[in-house]
């Protein structure tokens, strides 16, 4: 089986995975990064997004080959104990029902308040349109996703 | 002081409040905290933990947070002291751990409330009888015994030694409304949030056994269909595969369908390997060619037919019904198949040694899998345990067993602990749907231009035909006509008739988010508008007129209907919305209203829209105006309430499972359309102060998004959409 060698959540680490393994599946069952969702497998719902270099990418789509020379951060590496402005942002303004596509969500939400550091509406729907939450918290990301952009720059 | 603590087991659960029996914990470690559990609910302990156990499945409602608060209210305990516990699965215990329905607090508000008000009863007594005073002259605060006289305090986890050895009160006060502190006031956070925001949830799907392998199973498309053979070779290139065989099919009530498991070391080993293998099917004379057009043309004829039950306005199954002639209004409603698509697909972890099952996951209803999967192997409830982790999303799916009941079935033919998964295509096709129906409503107006009678056509099959292994008993019809034609129509209309015809369906059915509801609700506040319209009435004034100088009624299931709180809900919502406001050309307001009485809920949706000639819709303004009586957690019901417009909104706009040749064409998140952050507008949300006792909030908040977006659309095009979803008629958001 190939070894790769990935930088997830700031450690660089050997990985062995089979060459068509989607990084969801390296992070879930090989490294036990559960924190990152499978929802479709396809792209279809966001659910698995994780930072390459910053930048939001569905997990399902792509490979641990892919991720060599590149840095990877999963939901694990934003912060232990939710100190990140994001997760804080969620967690006043109460965002999550079930809770599963969150991470999905505040990954994506974090990559977005990067280029945009104070986004309007229509930036975030644009940002966030790829993602599906079938309890309906949209409203509450997109208040929390304000809130996050406010935490920031205090 | 013996180390000792107690569990009371009460028998509150059959109604009552009576202490049954006492029953020695073992001995504890020196160094372990003393608890004591006056109720099985709760248990509070020397360390100051105060634990609620909650054998309502937590799905995101939130029971994990609001139950809780519901005890520390009458325990007057500091609510971050409260920590809730998901209770383990036990046949015997007598709880019903189904969840479903939004029920949870309408059930639990009072043995909670009495838990806790026992509880602090005995704290109490232990405290007064520490300072040899009286306990009227001591009141318990923030997780303290106060005496009155003195201002002295002792902490309640200095009590537990004391309380646990006193007798549990067999009728605690309850403390008043007026002196809550707790229930009903902003600022709650979902109890889970910190783990859900850092990743660190477990799931179903997260959990991991030691020696677990890993399962999918192929299944047969066509409901029926059988496995005719299946090639071993096509797959022989994929290394980690442990073990193929057939799937057995695990009859009524479960649902499953033919197949072939792939057992595999790791998941990519077995989902490369379920795309690979090649299975030859063989179907049952015609499954192969349904189609949604033909079960739909089905619908249509058997409605031009005899029904198979009629109901009075009482719900009462009767022979006679009108013939709707010239002189009555008539209009015909279709809506489709529909997947919950939660978003955490399904999936179980099963282990069968030593004769016994062990089950992980996420589950509704965990007594369906002990009840009726054990059955299959010979077994009963008293050969499994179940492990019952958050789920990723319910909406009713998971009140089904066909998922735990396969992975229990790849379990005992591999003798290994396995983690079978639905990927999303498998949740998608092989879903439970809500099911499809097709409708003729009918109304006679009088003199008064209101309806004198009405008749409600409905073609459906049961999902009783499925989950309850109902097929073919007219009996389960009755169900199928509740949300407003089963006795429970909450308009004054004289006569009514409801007649329900049953057409097999080519699909399982389930329960989904609003049951019955989310289609005769729907059909008949759209048509409630279109008499208005016959009759010249204004839709807001017609609703009220319809409920004006009634009396609060018993309905069909025993609930007490109050018109009073219905009009208040219509009549908000109409002032919210600005209803009389004259509006230009292409824009509209419209508006539904639900007396949901599972849940003891009143709920009017109205909006505000603009439709151009290309049928873009644009949302200008939502309004939800709500009372379910008394609301525990304010942000948690909130939460709810913008949940269930989401749902709604998928539903009357986007969603639809489609049939071809007999197989959902459905595979993901491209093709079964949800909601997403752009569709969705503001929703202001006004929420009734009541002291009545509280309803619940999951499917209260979604049937009447659906009438009220559709009667918004008709008022600002003239034109009436009778089909779902509005995608189909070229309408886009």
């Amino acid at each position: 089986m190939p070894e790769y060698q990935l930088t997830i959540n700031g450690k660089s680490q050997p990985v062995e995975a089979p060459a068509d393994m989607p990084l969801l599946w390296v992070l879930r069952d090989v490294l036990d990064l559960t924190g990152t969702k499978y929802g479709c497998g396809v792209g279809s719902c966001g659910s698995c997004t994780v930072l390459i270099n910053g930048k939001p990418i569905r997990s399902c789509q792509y490979t641990a080959a892919a991720c060599v020379g590149k840095t990877v951060t999963t939901i694990e590496g934003l912060s232990e104990e939710g100190t990140h402005v994001v997760q804080q942002a969620w967690m006043e303004i109460n965002v999550p029902q079930c809770g599963y596509c969150q991470a999905g969500q505040i990954m994506t939400s974090v990559a977005l308040l990067q280029t945009f550091p104070q986004p309007t509406d229509e930036q975030i729907d644009e940002a966030m349109q790829g993602l599906v939450c079938r309890c309906g918290t949209y409203a509450r990301i997109k208040k929390a996703i304000h809130k996050a952009a406010e935490l920031g720059t205090k | 002081m013996q180390r000792r603590a107690f569990i009371q087991l009460s028998s509150f659960l059959s109604g009552g409040w009576v202490v049954a029996q006492l029953v020695p914990l073992p001995a504890f470690a020196a160094e372990d905290p003393i608890c004591f559990q006056p109720s099985p609910l709760i248990k509070l302990c020397s360390d100051g933990k105060i634990i609620v156990y909650v054998y309502k499945q937590e799905m995101g409602q939130g029971v994990q947070t609001s139950l809780p608060l519901i005890v520390a209210e009458e325990l007057e305990a500091d609510p971050k002291q409260v920590i809730a516990e998901a209770l383990p699965y036990s046949p015997s215990s007598g709880f019903n751990y189904s969840t479903g329905g939004s029920t949870s607090i309408l059930r639990e508000f009072m043995p909670l409330r009495k838990a806790g008000a026992a509880a602090r009863e005995m704290l109490i007594k232990a405290a007064a009888n520490e300072w040899g005073i009286s306990v009227d002259n001591c009141r318990a605060q923030k997780s303290r015994v106060i005496n009155t006289t003195t201002n002295q305090s002792i902490a309640f986890k200095d009590l537990i030694a004391k309380a646990s050895a006193l007798p549990i009160p067999k009728e605690p006060v309850l403390k008043n409304y007026k002196d809550f502190t707790v229930i009903g006031k902003p600022g709650v956070k979902k109890n889970n949030i910190r783990d859900i925001v850092t990743g660190k949830l477990k799931y179903g799907l997260d959990y991991r056994v030691p020696n677990m392998v890993y399962a999918v199973i192929v299944r047969c498309p066509v409901m029926g269909g059988k496995v005719a053979s299946w090639d071993k070779q096509s797959v022989a290139a994929i290394e980690g595969i442990v073990e193929l065989f057939e799937m057995k099919e695990m009859g009524d009530q479960l649902e499953t369908r033919s197949g072939v498991a792939i057992v595999a070391n790791t998941r990519w080993a077995a989902l490369r390997a379920q795309k690979s293998l090649q299975v030859q099917w063989t179907y049952p004379a015609g499954a192969n060619e349904k189609s949604s057009a033909s079960y739909f043309a089905e619908q249509a004829a058997r409605l031009l037919k005899a029904p198979d039950m009629i109901y009075n306005e009482k719900g009462a199954a009767v022979k006679d019904m009108p013939q709707p002639d010239a002189e009555w209004i008539t209009a015909s409603y279709q809506i489709p198949f529909v997947a919950h698509a939660a978003m955490e697909p399904l999936n179980c972890i099963a282990d069968f040694s030593n004769g016994k099952f062990t089950l992980w996951g996420g589950f509704q209803n965990p007594g369906k899998t002990a009840s009726v999967a054990t059955k299959f192997f010979g077994l009963t409830s008293k050969d499994i345990f179940i492990n019952l982790m958050p789920l990723g999303g319910g909406f009713g799916r998971r009140l089904s067993a066909d998922y735990s009941a396969e992975a229990m079935q790849v379990a005992y033919q591999i003798k290994r602990p396995v983690q079978l998964m639905f990927t999303r295509e498998d949740d998608m096709k092989f879903d439970n749907y809500r099911p499809a129906s097709s409708h003729i409503l009918s109304a006679k107006l009088g003199a008064d231009k209101k309806p004198a009678d009405w008749l409600h056509k409905i073609a459906i099959a049961p999902v009783a035909d499925f989950l309850l292994g109902m097929k073919g008993n007219a009996n389960w019809l009755a169900m199928e006509a509740e949300g407003g034609s089963m006795g429970d129509m909450y308009y004054a209309i004289p006569s009514l008739r409801s007649a329900v015809s049953r057409t097999p369906s080519p699909l399982v059915e389930g329960w989904w988010r609003a049951v019955n509801f989310s289609y005769n609700n729907v059909v008949i506040e759209c048509f409630i508008d279109e008499l208005a319209k016959k009759a010249g009435v204004d839709p807001v004034e017609y609703r009220l007129s319809l409920l004006k100088n009634m009396p609060a009624k018993k309905i069909k299931d025993g609930t007490l209907f109050d018109p009073a709180r219905l009009s208040a809900v219509i009549e908000l919502a109409a002032e919210k919305i600005d209803w009389n406001k004259k509006r230009g050309a292409g824009r509209g307001v419209g508006i539904a209203c639900c007396f949901y009485n599972h849940a003891k809920a009143y709920t009017a949706h109205a909006f505000e829209v603009s439709v151009s000639k290309t049928k873009k819709i644009k949302i200008l303004r939502a309004v939800v105006a709500t009372d379910v009586g008394m609301v525990i957690d304010p942000d948690g019901f909130a939460n709810q309430v913008e949940g269930g417009f989401v749902w709604g909104l998928s539903a009357v706009l986007k969603s639809e499972i489609t049939l071809a040749n007999g197989a959902v064409q459905q595979s993901s998140f491209f093709d079964f359309q949800v909601a997403r952050m752009p569709d969705v507008p503001a929703l202001e949300i006004h929420i009734i102060p009541s002291n009545a006792e509280p309803g619940g909030a999951g499917e209260t908040s979604v049937p009447s998004v659906i009438p009220g977006l559709m009667n918004a659309i008709a008022a600002a095009t003239g034109v009436r959409v009778r089909e779902l979803p509005l995608k189909n008629k070229g309408y886009t958001i």
